[in-house]
C-alpha cells in the first residue's frame, strides 16, 4: 500500500511539472504563429483597429519625459490608427533593460540608442533596421537633420538610427571669477596651465569634477586621446584593428595628470551632483560639462559662459573636432510595422515638433531650424552654432570601443588620477584587455 | 484511509512545484548557460567548454572580488555572532529592565530600513564634506579624514561597517529571544553555586543558545556571499573595482558587457562556495551529534 502511494504521488508530480512545462512550451507557440497570422494580414491590408507601436526611451523623469508622452498623444489624435505607447527607463538602468528585452525576443518597436559603439551592438546582433532607404527617399525630410550627426549611425555605408539631439562637451566658466582675479579665457594648454595656477592660489577650486562614476575623468581622455592621438591611429585602435601600442596615448594620459592638483579635492569619492554644484553654486571657477546639461548650469546666479577644449600645439590629434556624440532612436528589425514608426521618426524631426522639444526641454535638436529665438534663449543658440562648426564629432570614450576595453580603461584612468597607477600601466591593462576581447572573438 | 495518505503529499505539491520550476530548473540551465559563448546583442549560443571558467579564475577581478566576499564574511561572523551574542547577554542582564527596551530597540531600528535607503544615507555621510569628516574635524583628528568611499583602501570597509549597523541588530534579537527561552532555574542554580556572571554566560548561555549561534552562522555567511545592493548603491564596485564582489562582477558581466555565459559561470562558482560552506555547517553538527 504504501508503496503505491509512494509511486502514485511520485506521478502525480511528474505529470503536474510536464503539464507546466507543456503549457509554457505551448505558450511561445501559439504566439508565434499568431505573430505572423498578424503580420499576413497586416501586408494584406490596412488593420482596421489601430496598431500599437512602442518607443522605449531613456527619457524616465521630468520634462523629457512629459515631451515624449505629449509628443506620442498628439500623435495618436492626428493619426487615429496608429498608437503610439511610450515606456522609459532612466539613464543607467536603460542600458540593461533593453539588452534584457531584446535577449528575450521582446524588442520595442522603437528603441533609444546612443551611437557609435552602442548603437553598433544592435546592428552586428541583427536587431536593428536599415533606414538608409527611408532616409533617401524623402530628402525633404532627412536633409533638415545635421548631415554630420548621422556618422555615427553610418555602419558599412548604411544608416540605422536617427539621430535627435546632438551635444558637445566644453569648459564653462564662471566670469565673475574670471573678471575679479583679471583672468583672459585660455587657447591654448600652456595658457590653460597659467590660469589654473592663479585659481589655485585662490579659494576657489579651479576645476570642478566629481568622478566617484569613472566616466568623468574618461570624457577628459576622449577629447584629449582625439587632440594628441593621429586620427587614423586612434580610428584604428577604437576599432580594435589596432594594439593601442602608440605612445600617445601615454602622452594623453599625462596631459590628465597635469589638469590633477587642479581639481576638486579627493574628486574620486565626489559625486557627480556634487560636481555640478560646486560649480553653480560659485565654488568652482571652471566645470566641464555636456552642453546637453545646460539646464542644470541656467540657476547660477553669476555670469557664465563657455570655452573649447584648449589646443595642445605641436600635438599629432585633430585640434578642431567636438567631443559629443548625437543620441537618437533605432527602430527594431522585427517589428511588424516599419512604415509607422518611420513615419512617426519623422513626426518626432519636423521642425515644429522638434522645435516644441528645445522649447520644452532645452536638449539641443539636431533638426535645422529648431533652435531659434521662439524656442529657445542666446546661450542655446550659440551652443548650437558651436556644435555646427566643428569640424567632426568625436565620439565618448565610453561608446567609441568594446565595453570590456572601455571598463578597464575607465578604471584604470580613475586609478592614475587617484595616484595608484601610472599611465603606462593603465595603457599595459588596455592592451592586455584589447588582446583579451580579439582572442575570444 | 487511503485519502489520509495522499493528502499530505498533495499539500507539498504546488510548494514543490514551485521550488522546480523556479529554482532548480534554472539552477540547472544556469549549469548549461555557464559552458556557452552567449551574446546578450546577437543572441547567438556557441560551445566553448570550460573557458568561461577557465578566464575567471585567471581574471584579476575575480581575485579582488572572492577576497571581498571573504572580508566580508569574516567581518561579520565577528559582529553579527560573536558581538551581539555579547550584546544580547548583557540587555537580558540588565538590572533597568526598562532601559534595556529602550536599547534593544535602539539597536534593532537599523534593519527594519531598506537598504536602498540606508546605501544613500551612508554616501552622504561618508562624503568629504559629510558627517563622519565633520565628526572627525570636530575631535581634532582631522588627519583621519578622506573621501571614504573614492579611496581603495578604504571602500570596502566602508561598506561593510554599513552592513554590520544595519545587521547587528537584528541577530542580537534572535540571541535574546534564545537567551529567554532559558529556564530561569539554570540560572538560579548557577547563581546560588557561585558561579560569576562570566561562568554562567560561558558555561551555560552559549552551549543553550547553540543552536540559535549556528543559524545565525548560516545567515551571516550567506549574506557576506551574496552581498550585493549595499555595494551597488555605494560605491558600484568603484574606485577601480577594489570594491567588487562576486555578485557585482556577475551582474556587470551579464548586462553591461553581455556576456551571458561568462556571468553564469560566476553565478555557479557562488553557488559552489555556498554549497561548501553549507556543508560544512551539516559537518559539525554531525560531529556534535
Amino acid at each position: 500500500m504504501k508503496k503505491i502511494l509512494k509511486g502514485f504521488s511520485v506521478i502525480v508530480t511528474i505529470m503536474l511539472v510536464m503539464g507546466l512545462l507543456g503549457a509554457c512550451g505551448k505558450k511561445t507557440d501559439t504566439s508565434q504563429t499568431s505573430d505572423t497570422s498578424e503580420s499576413n494580414t497586416d501586408t494584406k491590408d490596412v488593420a482596421s483597429e489601430p496598431i500599437e507601436i512602442e518607443m522605449f526611451t531613456r527619457f524616465a523623469d521630468g520634462a523629457s519625459k512629459d515631451f515624449f508622452d505629449k509628443v506620442a498623444a498628439d500623435y495618436t489624435s492626428k493619426n487615429p490608427n496608429v498608437k503610439v505607447v511610450v515606456t522609459s527607463a532612466d539613464n543607467e538602468n536603460y542600458k540593461q533593460e533593453i539588452n534584457v528585452r531584446l535577449a528575450s525576443n521582446d524588442a520595442p518597436d522603437i528603441y533609444f540608442a546612443w551611437s557609435a559603439v552602442y548603437a553598433k551592438n544592435f546592428v552586428d546582433g541583427g536587431r536593428a533596421l536599415d533606414l538608409t532607404s527611408y532616409i533617401n527617399d524623402d530628402k525633404e525630410w532627412s536633409d533638415k537633420i545635421m548631415t554630420s550627426q548621422f556618422g555615427p549611425y553610418t555602419f558599412n555605408n548604411n544608416i540605422y538610427g536617427i539621430p535627435i539631439i546632438m551635444d558637445g562637451k566644453t569648459f564653462y566658466y564662471n566670469k565673475d571669477i574670471f573678471n575679479e582675479l583679471g583672468l583672459e579665457v585660455p587657447e591654448n594648454w600652456d595658457e590653460f596651465m597659467t590660469v589654473l595656477d592663479t585659481l589655485s592660489k585662490t579659494d576657489y577650486i579651479p576645476i570642478s569634477l566629481g568622478n566617484i562614476d569613472d566616466w568623468a575623468t574618461g570624457h577628459y581622455i576622449t577629447t584629449l586621446n582625439q587632440r594628441v592621438v593621429p586620427a587614423d591611429v586612434l580610428q584604428k585602435d577604437y576599432n580594435l584593428d589596432g594594439d593601442f601600442s602608440d605612445a600617445a596615448y601615454v602622452e594623453a594620459l599625462e596631459y590628465l595628470n597635469q589638469l590633477v592638483p587642479y581639481f576638486t579635492p579627493e574628486f574620486n569619492s565626489v559625486s557627480y551632483d556634487t560636481g555640478i554644484n560646486d560649480f553653480i553654486t560659485g565654488k568652482a571657477a571652471i566645470y566641464y560639462e555636456q552642453f546637453n546639461q545646460v539646464q542644470y548650469i541656467e540657476p547660477a546666479e553669476f555670469e557664465w559662459s563657455w570655452f573649447d577644449f584648449p589646443d595642445i600645439e605641436g600635438a599629432k590629434g585633430d585640434q578642431n573636432a567636438l567631443t559629443g556624440a548625437p543620441q537618437g532612436f533605432m527602430v527594431s528589425a522585427e517589428t511588424k510595422y516599419p512604415e509607422e514608426c518611420v513615419a512617426f521618426l519623422k513626426y518626432l524631426t519636423t521642425p515644429e515638433v522638434a522645435g516644441q522639444m528645445v522649447k520644452d526641454t532645452m536638449m539641443i535638436s539636431t533638426v535645422d531650424g529648431a533652435i531659434n529665438e521662439t524656442t529657445a534663449n542666446e546661450n542655446l543658440i550659440k551652443i548650437a552654432d558651436t556644435i555646427k562648426q566643428a569640424s567632426s564629432i568625436n565620439v565618448w570614450l565610453d561608446n567609441s570601443t568594446d565595453s570590456e576595453v572601455v571598463s578597464i580603461y575607465l578604471s584604470g584612468i580613475q586609478a592614475m588620477v587617484g595616484g595608484s597607477k601610472t599611465p603606462q600601466e593603465v595603457m599595459a591593462d588596455v592592451q592586455k584587455m584589447v588582446q583579451t576581447v580579439k582572442n575570444s572573438k | 484511509m487511503l485519502k489520509k495518505k495522499i493528502a499530505p503529499y498533495l499539500y507539498i505539491i504546488p510548494g514543490l512545484l514551485i521550488l522546480l520550476i523556479f529554482v532548480y530548473y534554472p539552477i540547472f540551465r544556469n549549469i548549461e548557460y555557464s559552458f556557452l559563448k552567449w551574446d546578450l546583442f546577437s543572441g547567438t549560443k556557441k560551445f566553448v567548454k570550460f573557458t568561461n571558467y577557465l578566464s575567471l579564475f585567471r581574471s584579476d577581478e575575480f581575485g579582488v572580488a572572492f577576497k571581498n566576499n571573504i572580508l566580508y564574511i569574516i567581518i561579520s561572523f565577528i559582529f553579527q555572532v560573536g558581538i551581539s551574542v555579547i550584546f544580547a547577554s548583557i540587555l537580558e542582564n540588565m538590572k533597568y529592565k526598562k532601559l534595556s527596551t529602550l536599547f534593544r530597540t535602539t539597536f534593532f531600528l537599523p534593519s527594519l530600513i531598506s537598504l536602498t535607503i540606508i546605501g544613500l544615507l551612508f554616501t552622504f555621510i561618508y562624503k568629504t564634506d559629510g558627517l563622519l569628516n565633520s565628526i572627525l574635524e570636530v575631535m581634532h583628528l582631522g588627519d583621519f579624514t578622506k573621501g571614504w568611499l573614492g579611496d581603495e583602501k578604504t571602500a570596502i570597509f566602508s561598506i561593510i561597517a554599513v552592513s554590520q549597523w544595519k545587521s547587528t541588530g537584528y541577530t542580537m534579537m534572535l540571541f535574546i529571544v534564545a537567551i529567554q527561552k532559558i529556564p530561569t532555574e539554570i540560572n538560579e542554580a548557577a547563581k546560588i553555586d557561585g558561579a560569576t556572571r562570566l561562568k554562567t554566560f560561558l558555561h551555560i548561555t552559549i552551549p543553550l543558545i547553540k543552536d540559535m549561534i549556528k543559524i545565525s552562522t548560516i545567515i551571516t555567511i550567506s549574506g557576506g556571499l551574496l552581498v550585493f545592493n549595499e555595494i551597488f548603491i555605494m560605491t558600484n564596485g568603484g574606485p577601480y573595482g577594489s570594491s567588487e564582489v562576486l555578485s557585482t562582477i556577475m551582474y556587470k558581466n551579464a548586462f553591461v558587457h553581455g556576456n551571458i555565459g561568462y556571468a553564469s559561470a560566476i553565478a555557479n562558482v557562488i553557488l559552489l562556495l555556498s554549497f561548501v560552506f553549507s556543508a560544512l555547517q551539516f559537518i559539525t553538527k554531525e560531529s556534535d551529534n
